[in-house]
């Protein structure tokens, strides 16, 4: 039944949708990681991959998270000589997670989540309607 | 059967359409993010003027638009139970013209016009539904029943 088939799709996109979220939470809450160690490095932020999978099972191409790969641009360096991982300069390393950009990798994440959800409430309703020929 | 009458055949097949689009539309959604991928879509049975003729020869070039001329009438051959037909989502073509953008990642999904189509699709699936249940009452209405 191609319904179902098109319902998996859909929830494979929130699924993906989902772990984006999770990355994107996970660079915010650590926005101001410092190293632990002196001449460490800070938080690096990650950044997310999508992958097209043909479910072979189903014939249908759902898509999944691949690889969640590092953010590999420099980090910034704030003048902060009273830190207890200051290097000889003053200088602190910062992670390299600006909040704006992931501001809105959330919001279109969360549009993204949202036409799955609307498609799942279509196809529901598609079904639901299939259904109601019995009950004539 | 009741598929034998030419109006629940030609409206089960319009559903079993629709349910088909409505599983590529959904491939669309799912894979707005994902980079290199193009929306499918499939084309309207019958709506095409320039496809008529009998029914089979109808739907076949709709089958794959790299298909043409007697290749696409026939499609592949099989002569032994090993050979692979080709699977049915090749009856998808990859919507090249109508697209809105492209964006670098070679994404070309556009959500809104996806949201479009999957409503449209369920307003036709519901009319089909509902001209089905209609057909079915006046069927009880020949047997005599209440409608």
């Amino acid at each position: 039944m191609d319904f179902f088939k098109t319902l998996a799709v859909a929830a494979s996109g929130l699924r993906a949708q989902a772990g984006r979220m999770r990355v994107i939470s996970e660079n915010i809450a650590n926005a101001d990681t410092t190293a632990t160690t002196k001449g460490g490095d800070p938080y690096r932020r990650k950044v997310v991959t999508f992958q097209n999978t043909l479910d072979a099972e189903m014939g249908v191409q759902t898509v999944a998270l691949g690889r969640i790969a590092k953010d590999r641009s420099d980090f910034k360096t704030v003048y902060e000589p009273g830190h207890p991982m200051a290097d000889a300069n003053g200088n602190v390393k910062k992670p390299n997670v600006d909040s704006m950009v992931e501001m809105i990798d959330m919001r279109e994440a969360q549009r993204s989540y949202e036409a799955n959800l609307n498609v799942i409430t279509n196809t529901r309703r598609m079904l639901a309607r299939t259904l109601d020929i019995l009950r004539a | 059967m009741i598929h034998d009458l030419p109006t629940f055949a030609a409206l089960k097949e319009r559903m079993r359409f629709l349910q088909t689009r409505q599983k590529l539309l959904a491939q669309n959604v799912a894979n707005a993010d994902t980079p290199g991928f193009r929306p499918k879509d499939i084309r309207q049975l019958g709506i095409d003027p320039a496809s008529r003729g009998s029914d089979a020869a109808r739907r076949l070039p709709m089958m794959g638009a790299t298909m043409t001329g007697a290749s696409a009438a026939y499609g592949l051959t099989t002569t032994s139970p090993m050979h692979i037909t080709p699977a049915d989502n090749n009856s998808a073509y990859v919507d090249k013209g109508a697209t809105y953008e492209t964006r670098p990642s070679g994404n070309a999904v556009d959500l809104e016009n996806e949201m479009l189509k999957v409503s449209q699709n369920q307003i036709d699936f519901q009319t089909a539904a509902n001209i089905y249940q209609r057909g079915l009452a006046t069927l009880k209405i020949a047997l005599g029943r209440k409608a």
